[in-house]
This record gives C-alpha cells, sequence and structure tokens, in this order.
C-alpha cells in the first residue's frame, strides 16, 4: 500500500458532511490518481552519495520523470470529482509545453506560486510529490542526516505537520513528515519547526480536545501543527492537515502563520517577525 | 540552506477563497468553515521543559498546563509525564516522578520559608530574607562553637561535623561545582550533592 493509498483512504473517510466536503473529494481523487501513477514510474535521477539532502530540488537536476507521473494523473484522475475550474486547470496542463511546465515545477519548488496558477499548482505539487516519493522511497535512511532540522533530510522541504507516536520503543516522540517527498524524521517537541525557538512555545486546541494542538512560536510568528496518534490511530498528516483547516482559521485570527499545505497554494504571507 | 522554501500563509476565509481551494472551484468553501468553527473556543496550553525533584536521576519532565488564550491569565497544571527526548530517561518515570503532578497540587506543599518561633506549635510564613539571615545566624554561631581546627595529634582538620548540607538533584554542573567549593570551604563534611550523574 503506497502512502497515496493511504491517504486517498483517509481522506474519503474524512469527507462527508465537512465544510470543506467537495475540496476533500476532490483531493481524495487526486490522491488516488498519485497512487496510480506512482506504480511502474522509473526511479528518476538518484543522486550518489551527497552532503545534506540528497534530493534538495534546488540542486538536484530534475528530470522528466515528474512530467510523466503529471501525465497519468491528469489521464487518470477522476473528472466527475473535478469542478468546472479544476477541469480548466486540467486542461491547461494537459495542452501546456514541456518548457512551461518546468517553470511551473521552478516556482513551487522555490515556494513562489502566483495566485493565477492556484489552481495549476495543486496537479504540479502532486505530479512533484509523486516523483520526490518514488526517489525518496529508494534512499538508504542511515545514510540522511536529520540534525535536528525543521527541513526534510532527504529533500529539505519544510514538513506538512509533526505527529506524537503512541506506544512501543518511539513512544512520545515527534516525527515531523515531508510535504514533498513524505520522508519522516524526528524532532524535538516543544521547538519551533521554523526557526528553531524553544522559548516562547505555546499550543492551541479546540476546547476539550487533545488530539491536534496548533504549536506556536511567539519568537517568529510561525506555527505547525502536531497530532497525538494515541488519539486517533488512523491519522494521515496530510489528509488531516486538510481536514482540519478551521483550527487553522482560529490560529490566524491569532495573528500567526504556517507553511502551505502542498494543495492550499497562492496566499502568501510574511510572518510577523519580531514583536 | 540557502534558499528557503518556505511559503507561509496566514489562514482565514478570504485567504482560502483566494488559494487554490477558491481557484480550484470551491470558492465559498473557506466561509463555510469559518462559519463552522465560529461557536469553538480555542485553549491555550504548554508543554514545559523541567527535572524531576526526586533524586539524582535528575529525569527529564515535561509539564502541561492549561489555561485560557489571553496572555495573563494563570494557567493551571494539568499533567506531568516524562520528557521523551531527554536523554536520561527518554520518557519514563519511576513511581515518585510519575506522582509529581499530586505533589504539585498538594495541599500541604511548602511554597515559601515557615517558621517555628522557639516555644511556639505553628509554623508561620517568614520572608526569605528573615530566613538566609537567620540560617547564616545559626550556622555561625554553630559552626563557632563545635569548629575543629586540629585533631588530639595536633594535626590541622578544619571539620564541622554538627552542621549538614543538601544540594539539589536538578542543579547544574556549574551550581553544583560551586556549592560544593561553598561547603567544603566551611569545613562541613555532611554534604549530600545528589550530584553524581
Ligand atoms: S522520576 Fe524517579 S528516578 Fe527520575 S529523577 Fe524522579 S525520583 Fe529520580
Ligand atoms: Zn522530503
Ligand atoms: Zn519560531
Amino acid at each position: 500500500m503506497t502512502v497515496f493509498a493511504k491517504r486517498a483512504e483517509r481522506l474519503v473517510a474524512l469527507a462527508p458532511g465537512h465544510e470543506l466536503e467537495g475540496f476533500l473529494k476532490m483531493i481524495a481523487a487526486l490522491v488516488a490518481a498519485q497512487h496510480a501513477a506512482i506504480a511502474g514510474l522509473p526511479p528518476g535521477m538518484l543522486p550518489g552519495r551527497a552532503a545534506g539532502a540528497p534530493l534538495d530540488p534546488v540542486t538536484l537536476k530534475r528530470d522528466e520523470t515528474w512530467r510523466v507521473a503529471l501525465a497519468r494523473i491528469l489521464e487518470r484522475i477522476d473528472v466527475a470529482a473535478l469542478p468546472e475550474p479544476a477541469q480548466q486547470a486540467r486542461a491547461a496542463l494537459a495542452a501546456m509545453s514541456a518548457g512551461d511546465l518546468e517553470v511551473l515545477a521552478d516556482r513551487f519548488l522555490s515556494g513562489d506560486v502566483k495566485p493565477g496558477q492556484a489552481a495549476e499548482m495543486v496537479f504540479v505539487a502532486a505530479a512533484l510529490q509523486v516523483a520526490w516519493t518514488r526517489m525518496a522511497a529508494l534512499l538508504d535512511a542511515a545514510q540522511l542526516d536529520p540534525d535536528d532540522a525543521g527541513e526534510c533530510p532527504a529533500c529539505g522541504s519544510p514538513p506538512v505537520a509533526g505527529m506524537i507516536a503512541p506506544g512501543g520503543t518511539k513512544f512520545g516522540h515527534r516525527h515531523l513528515h515531508c510535504s514533498l517527498c513524505a520522508t519522516s524524521w524526528r524532532y524535538v517537541r516543544t521547538r519551533c519547526v521554523h526557526c528553531g525557538s524553544t522559548d516562547k512555545i505555546s499550543f492551541r486546541q479546540f476546547a476539550g480536545t487533545s488530539y491536534l494542538r496548533a504549536e506556536c512560536c511567539q519568537a517568529c510568528q510561525g506555527y505547525s501543527k502536531v497530532f497525538y496518534v494515541e488519539s486517533a490511530r488512523t491519522l494521515e498528516p496530510l489528509a488531516d492537515d486538510l481536514a482540519s483547516l478551521g483550527l487553522d482559521v482560529l490560529v490566524g485570527e491569532e495573528g500567526f502563520s504556517r507553511v502551505a499545505n502542498p494543495f492550499v497554494l497562492g496566499v502568501m504571507a510574511e510572518p510577523d517577525g519580531n514583536n | 540552506m540557502a534558499v528557503t522554501r518556505r511559503q507561509f500563509m496566514k489562514v482565514s476565509a478570504a485567504s482560502l477563497a483566494a488559494s487554490s481551494v477558491g481557484a480550484l472551484g470551491f470558492v465559498g468553501a473557506g466561509d463555510v468553515l469559518a462559519a463552522g468553527v465560529r461557536p469553538f473556543k480555542l485553549e491555550r496550553a504548554t508543554e514545559t521543559r523541567n527535572a524531576c525533584p526526586y533524586c539524582a536521576v535528575a529525569c527529564g519532565v515535561l509539564i502541561y498546563s492549561l489555561g485560557d488564550k489571553s496572555k495573563n491569565a494563570k494557567s493551571s497544571i494539568i499533567h506531568v509525564e516524562g520528557d521523551p527526548d531527554h536523554p536520561v530517561n527518554r520518557g519514563t518515570l519511576c513511581a515518585r516522578g510519575a506522582a509529581s503532578l499530586g505533589y504539585i497540587h498538594s495541599a500541604n506543599r511548602l511554597k515559601y520559608p515557615m517558621h517555628r518561633k522557639p516555644g511556639s506549635d505553628k509554623f508561620e510564613r517568614v520572608s526569605w530574607d528573615f530566613a538566609l539571615d537567620r540560617i547564616v545566624k545559626l550556622m555561625k554561631e554553630d559552626r563557632d562553637k563545635n569548629f575543629i581546627a586540629k585533631n588530639r595529634d595536633g594535626v590541622t582538620v578544619n571539620r564541622w561535623l554538627s552542621t549538614g548540607f543538601f544540594g539539589g538533584s536538578s542543579l547544574s554542573n556549574e551550581a553544583g561545582y560551586l556549592t560544593y567549593k561553598f561547603v567544603r570551604a566551611t569545613g562541613i563534611l555532611g554534604f549530600e550533592d545528589q550530584a553524581r550523574i
């Protein structure tokens, strides 16, 4: 079972009756297409042993594998789940030249998504995830150096969310989950994933609940989500991040910013900085 | 990493509508979502790192407290557990450490210096200044009376055996070093610094 199959299953389970039901169902269809696309995908350019994150898109020269993945996603996605604007984005991408697609990929990978490209970019993000997840699966985990950093040790991307593990020998550790290549790595709890501060960290949660908290940092005005797997065993970081955007609305009202989910793109904000 | 690839976003009904959520065709979804969470209250919680004070193992603990979201509101401690990231105990605690929540909220917990006057049958709260002055005075008196400069054979020993000293298990190396220096300089031999780790 791929990470995408598990994610799609979770999204399908979360969607009914949700305020974002249509959106979650569409992303479920997209993720199901990612699952279909990754089967038999060539592994792409695997670097030799490199210092730092070996799959960092800034230093890795990408080949056409991700465009193969994109073509498969566009072809296999369940069109019935797509509203009209999403179908237009799909058609626009299918007609786009390789060169234009590469420009979009560069934009996504450098965190510079313009509002006018937000719809297309969701498909681009999905295809890049497939290509990077395929490459990351072939890395030797022992060669990666998490170095207690807030960036993915495999590809240098920011995490989509953190999970606190229940039971077993890893009891209570937090693992961050990469937004691009699905690698997870351990990161000290109660420490800002953006600036590393341990100083002015506090959490926000819906009153009376404990399975999800926003870890807010007064030093950089950033936050990230922490899920407690003990309270909800079927959690999937990216899917549950989307399904809990309601918490983000309330945390945003307190002035905190987050790293965008790869499927919620196009609106940039600088964290408020020192205050 | 030279290039920062963090695209920050402040989530709101408006920013969701302007984002890919709206662009893909779910224009009103952000408003529906924001209206849906409106009845929910946000709770402010903290997880604070500390060391268990009960013994020299000095296990790391996480102290959970809950308060409302206003910055000045007093929050109450609701849970204490082993710190999974701490190299000494890796999330575990012995029975004593695991019971610290009871100790924190105990009605009998000592929170400030107390003094029972000679002849009195009850303790009364006193200031730290009073307590420290009193301790210093009594130590000095006791040392002046009982200090042993030389033993029977005339060998210099500089012992002070009638007073003992406890250090704290969660003191840092530096604080432990200073405590040792001070205590040994007075001649005290009965010294437990709880600093074997
Ligand atoms: S939890 Fe137990 S072993 Fe650890 S410091 Fe406290 S009393 Fe000592
Ligand atoms: Zn990664
Ligand atoms: Zn921070």
